[in-house]
């Protein structure tokens, strides 16, 4: 007897709860938007925060699905209302490619491309003079320098870090498949030609970028797996990695448990000069171009920073503090930043590091 | 009018189905199905896992709608990076390491000078070459722990370039002290899992594995009164499998399961529980406090050692290393298939039968599997009824050879009664023929009927014991195959039964990776 109205009263509670939910529902009607996302912004789109501001402020609903930034902009934008990849040079290659599509486009927010390492190894950098540590912020001042090391098959007992067995290491994503190697190996190629990357220094700074990624072997195809996998087999493995900024600040939060252990141990280390990985949205249809204006609002900038680590117009006026108490050596700002070579020159470079 | 309230109730509650989740793994995560049936018990949920080998899954993954599976756990992400083409597994995450290494006798480790100190892949080579050491290891182009091993090896042997070239995998130099090394394999398997369980049953030496299995193993063997492996780090050889758990599911329902699973396995109480059954888990494979409390120090297992893996080399070279391991570097094999021709395998059987040897013996298909013959192989077929026919013999991997073999087995007609010890009888003595210590041998025994005429067990049991040798007899049953007489001929010689029922062809594919 006592069973039964128990149950009585589940029932009514899932009545009345399922009621609430569908008037809830209904406040505001909602519009899908569907699009094509680099993975990298996949936890910031999820984001319960996000999506209720989207939901209930702007009467949004986003269905992204991931794939990556090269590869989305080429494929066919229709039945699509917007495309975001993480970078300008994806951007160009829309241009060129769908010259008759009329589209709308907008700087959402960026993160600057950086080394990760961890305690051991960025000690022997700086005595060695690849790094160096300011305000607490630690720079890598001699990235070609490092490269070198790398391409010369240097030991990391010639580094002074007698811990580690094999050669000296820094491991990117592969630059074909994924947009934060395509980067580096613009920056390396930039730096190479002394910021003057043109098509004839293109062609004398080439083999040694070639030969610093057949050196790699084996390489990931997302930033994401290559960070997962540095934090998870460790600085035997992974002693160096090139990376976003911003997915040290996304981990930070989603960790919560594991961050203060991982905090003491793992290091960022802001290439000088770097590059910026920007995140120009694309908008295809009026829906998306509401979903533009949306991702503009200052709530959600905020949050792209605090949560997710895109760097917005906001970080300079909130400042990095409470970003900066959590994470170790944040950079307040990113001022040594070149720009990214030309579309075509940095296709050309990827092209001849394809061949296997 | 209760009544009729309670029977409303109850439909409800067997409207809400149990949500499920299929997981294709590697072999390894075996001990693991305790865990996600708890998982199943707290979240409403049923957690399945089908194990199948890495070389399988990466195939799998690159050929199959692979519509049966929500998730995928391999042993490395190397697999997932070389099958998923298509882009399909997405929140791939670590969900715990674990070094490939090597586990030794520790007095025989002892005697070989190894306890205490870094070892060189070359002291390895050194010590089988005297003789002094031989060891089981996975094959390692249908086990990740062997492929991961044998990577590690070639690195070490072409002393630790960044990365390997196409020139080294030519290098006579490299390629022979690498077949030097893998002739100290006295037994394989195409299981990580299944290359335990043997360790456990014979008397062997030394195994290569993952660090947890070796820590499984001297468990029991602790419980057992005898005494624990030595494990040994090769210095500049060492692999760490990352064991990546992702999603294949595009169905929502299923996809927050998968999320469930993943947060749950990744949450710091279960990432101490799996570090206490000896995984490496949290941050850079390092050996946690958990971790140290399932070990002993004696062991070999050091809380400060920084594990330094070789770094893969790119796709290309993988797979071509893959293929030199399968037609040139490892091992030989002396492979005796016994094939049950009796009358029931009229029709069908039969067919199924002859179309599952061509794929062992048709050079272009069985290299698509990486189970293709080499050049050193040799290959027996005995094909029987109630009485043993004329049988053949091919040594080596040549066109022509394979080919006569296969026009041998496309001539057979099947008639009469079974029995199947007489030519398990016969395929001993062949073995018997041949140099002990240069092959792995395996007799593969194909039947679809009880055996009712000939010889028997015991004679069979005779015939294993005066031939004493280590000497696996695999069994594929099919049709009305009695799985008693066979599971004992597989505890007898150490050995195990593979279902061909549903699938024969797949079943030869299998029963080839484990010599």
């Amino acid at each position: 007897m006592k069973r039964t109205l128990l149950g009585l009263l589940v029932l009514l509670i899932c009545i009345v709860a399922g009621i609430m939910f569908k008037m809830k529902q209904s406040i505001l009607p909602a519009e899908t938007v569907s699009g094509m996302i680099g993975g990298e912004k996949s936890q910031f789109l999820e984001d319960s925060l996000i999506v209720k501001i989207l939901r209930n402020r702007y009467g949004l609903i986003v269905d992204a699905r991931k794939e990556g930034s090269i590869e989305l902009v080429q494929g066919d934008p229709k039945g699509k209302d917007f495309l975001w990849p993480s970078s300008q040079v994806a951007l160009e290659i829309f241009k060129e490619r769908h010259a008759g599509v009329s589209f709308k486009t907008d700087q959402i927010f960026s993160s600057p491309l950086v080394l990760f390492s961890w305690d051991l190894v960025t000690k022997a950098l700086v005595a060695q003079k690849y790094a160096q540590e300011r305000n607490g912020v630690w720079y890598i001042t001699d990235l070609t320098g490092l490269i070198q090391a790398v391409v010369d098959g240097k030991k990391w007992s010639d580094l002074g870090v007698s811990e580690l067995y094999g050669r000296v290491s820094l491991i990117s994503t592969d630059p074909n498949r994924s947009n934060s190697g395509s980067l580096f190996a613009g920056l390396i190629a930039a730096l190479l030609a002394g910021d003057q990357l043109n098509d004839s220094t293109l062609a004398e700074v080439t083999p040694a970028v070639k030969q610093y990624f057949d050196g790699l072997g084996f390489m990931e195809s997302s930033s994401s797996d290559l960070f997962n996998q540095y934090l998870s087999t460790g600085v035997g493995a992974k002693p160096i990695i090139a990376g976003y900024e911003n997915q040290i600040i996304e981990y930070s939060l989603a960790h919560p448990d594991q961050w203060p252990v991982v905090k003491e141990k793992v290091r960022l280390l802001y290439p000088e000069p770097t590059v910026w990985s920007a995140h120009p949205f694309i908008a295809l249809t009026p829906k998306a171009e509401k979903l533009m204006k949306a991702l503009k609002d200052p709530e959600i900038q905020k949050i792209a920073w605090e949560r997710h680590g895109f760097r917005t117009d906001l970080v300079a006026t909130t400042a990095a503090s409470e970003v900066n108490g959590r994470v170790i050596g944040i950079a307040p700002s990113i001022s040594k930043v070149i720009p990214l070579p030309a579309p075509h020159i940095l296709n050309n470079l990827l092209g001849s590091l394809k061949n296997n | 009018m209760f009544r009729i309230l309670i029977t409303i109730l109850f439909l409800l509650t067997v409207g809400c189905k149990k949500e499920s989740l299929t997981i294709l793994s590697g072999s390894e995560n075996e001990s693991l199905k305790p865990l996600l049936e708890e998982f199943g018990r707290t979240h409403g949920a049923s957690i399945e896992l089908k194990t199948m080998g890495s070389v399988d899954i990466m195939r799998r993954l690159q050929n199959d709608s692979l519509s049966e599976y929500d998730a995928i756990w391999p042993a490395a992400s190397m697999w997932l990076a070389l099958g998923d083409a298509h882009k399909r597994v997405s929140q791939s995450k670590s969900i715990m390491t674990s070094p490939v290494v090597f586990g030794i006798k520790k007095s025989l480790a002892q005697k070989l000078g190894f306890v205490g100190r870094d070892v060189t892949v070359a002291e390895i080579l050194a010590a089988v070459q005297r003789g002094d050491l031989r060891f089981t290891m996975t094959s390692a182009t249908q086990s990740n722990s062997g492929a991961m091993a044998y990577l590690g090896f070639l690195s070490a042997f072409a002393e630790n370039p960044q990365t390997l070239s196409q020139e080294q995998l030519q290098d006579t130099v490299l390629l022979n002290r690498m077949t030097a090394l893998l002739s100290g394999i006295n037994r394989s398997s195409g299981s990580s899992g299944w290359l335990k369980e043997l360790f456990l049953k014979g008397d062997y030496d030394a195994m290569v594995n993952y660090e947890s299995l070796i820590i499984e193993t001297n468990h029991v063997r602790i419980g057992r009164g005898e005494e624990p492996l030595y494990i040994v780090y090769p210095r500049d050889g060492l692999s760490i499998s990352d064991s990546p758990l992702g999603s294949l599911t595009q169905d929502e329902k299923k996809r927050e399961l998968f999320n469930e699973l993943q947060e749950w396995l990744l949450s710091t109480p279960i990432q101490k529980r799996i570090a206490a059954q000896g995984r490496r888990t949290g941050l850079g494979a390092s050996a946690s406090t958990e971790f140290m409390s399932s070990v002993d120090t004696a062991w070999g297992i050091s809380a400060n050692r920084i594990l330094a893996p070789v770094p893969l080399p790119a796709a290309a070279q993988i797979l071509e290393a893959l293929n030199l391991y399968q037609t040139r570097l490892r091992k030989p094999s002396l492979t005796v298939f016994c094939l049950d021709f009796s009358g029931s395998m009229e029709g069908t059987g039969s067919a199924q039968l002859k179309e599952a040897m061509n794929l062992l013996l048709d050079a272009q298909r069985s290299k698509e599997h990486l189970i293709q013959p080499g050049y050193r192989d040799i290959t027996v077929i005995i094909p029987f009824s109630n009485e043993l026919q004329p049988y053949k013999i091919v040594e080596g991997n040549s066109d022509s050879a394979m080919a006569e073999l296969n026009r041998f087995v496309e001539s057979l007609e099947p008639s009469g009664g079974t029995d199947i010890y007489s030519p398990a009888i016969q395929a001993l003595s062949i073995i018997e023929s041949y140099s002990e210590t240069e092959y792995i041998p395996a007799v593969v025994l194909m039947t679809d009927g009880e055996s009712n005429t000939g010889a028997n067990q015991d004679a069979l049991r005779l015939a294993l014991g005066k031939v004493n040798r280590d000497i696996p007899i695999f069994s594929i049953s099919f049709g009305d195959a009695s799985q008693d007489q066979l599971d004992e001929i597989a505890t007898m010689s150490r050995a195990a039964v593979f279902k061909g029922q549903d699938d024969l062809v797949g079943a030869f594919r299998k029963v080839k990776g484990y010599n």
